[in-house]
């Protein structure tokens, strides 16, 4: 789980101008694990994108990623 | 243009080193030019950084298709154990060629859906703050899974392109994303006695395959 953790704030990190805001919080569920992205307000326009597509791909490298460990997990981004 | 940097370090070598660390390619395929030897100095007097010019040897690679090969290479080390990430351009593509992985499907994605996202966060974080290369596109293929798609898509359109013309009823083919749309016309515009409309139903958009009302007299 700490690697899905990990490349989620090295994608959102790397998209904002405020990596040093980014905060990714897990929050471990029976199935499924919930990630609340945190970014500064500023950028939260960076990290959902054009109707929403920069936040669509990042669900699908992180819907792999979990895949890969043989878990589900889900990205919500705080406002 | 060729992308030339200049990068500092205690030894020329050093130098060298995390210049190929920056731009994320080995040493044979850069020029490098010594401006300065480094000195150790004398107890701690006279210390000089050694500095060196380093050369892309080859002209076509962007700043940003270089950057844009390091973020997928990092995103892929968290997906899978092994990989090899070739990069060509053009002057309006770089073209990310991912190769050597035991994990195919998980890249590929469903009906390519992880090879878009990668293109599409890629693309936008390889732009950022980067100047040479910006108007290109960022282009991903696992293991040449796309061009086998579009030669797929070629085939079926044509099939179906001879089919409409000996039956002279239209055909509707599946839906299809914008991209592989954009394959089908190509293909499309050589093919003679038959024309095309696009329907399109909630989010999707078909192409239908009609026979062309002049010409093609049976």
């Amino acid at each position: 789980m700490d690697q899905i953790t990990e490349l989620v704030t090295l994608i959102a990190k790397s998209l904002v101008d405020n990596p040093d805001q980014v905060e990714v919080r897990e929050v471990a569920g029976e199935q499924t694990a919930v990630l609340e992205l945190k970014v500064a307000p500023d950028d939260l326009g960076k990290i959902i994108g054009k109707q929403g597509k920069t936040a669509k791909a990042i669900r699908t490298i992180l819907s792999a990623s979990a895949a890969k460990m043989r878990k589900r997990a889900v990205l919500e981004i705080l406002e | 243009m060729p992308i030339v940097i200049e990068k500092e370090g205690k030894t020329a070598s050093e130098a060298t080193i995390s210049a190929c660390e920056d731009l994320g390619i080995p040493r044979s395929e850069l020029d490098v030019e010594v401006l300065r030897e480094g000195s150790k100095g004398v107890l701690g007097i006279g210390v000089k950084k050694a500095k060196v010019r380093i050369t892309v040897k080859d002209e076509s690679l962007s700043e940003k298709g270089l950057r844009s090969k390091k973020v997928l290479e990092e995103i892929l080390s968290y997906l899978v154990p092994s990989y090899a990430v070739g990069i060509r351009e053009n002057p309006d593509k770089i073209k990310l060629d991912i190769k050597n992985t035991n994990d195919k499907g998980l890249l590929i994605g469903k009906k390519g859906e992880m090879i878009k996202a990668m293109e599409y966060i890629v693309g936008k974080v390889a732009a950022r703050r980067c100047d040479d290369g910006r108007e290109k596109r960022v282009s991903i293929d696992v293991d040449g899974y796309k061009r086998k798609r579009e030669d797929t898509i070629s085939r079926v359109v044509r099939d179906t392109a001879k089919k409409v013309r000996k039956t002279r009823k239209p055909v509707s083919l599946n839906p299809m994303s914008a991209s592989e749309r954009r394959i089908a016309y190509i293909t499309l515009k050589r093919e003679s006695g038959v024309s095309y409309e696009t329907k399109i139903d909630r989010n999707e958009k078909r192409i239908i395959i009609t026979p062309s009302s002049k010409g093609q007299a049976q």
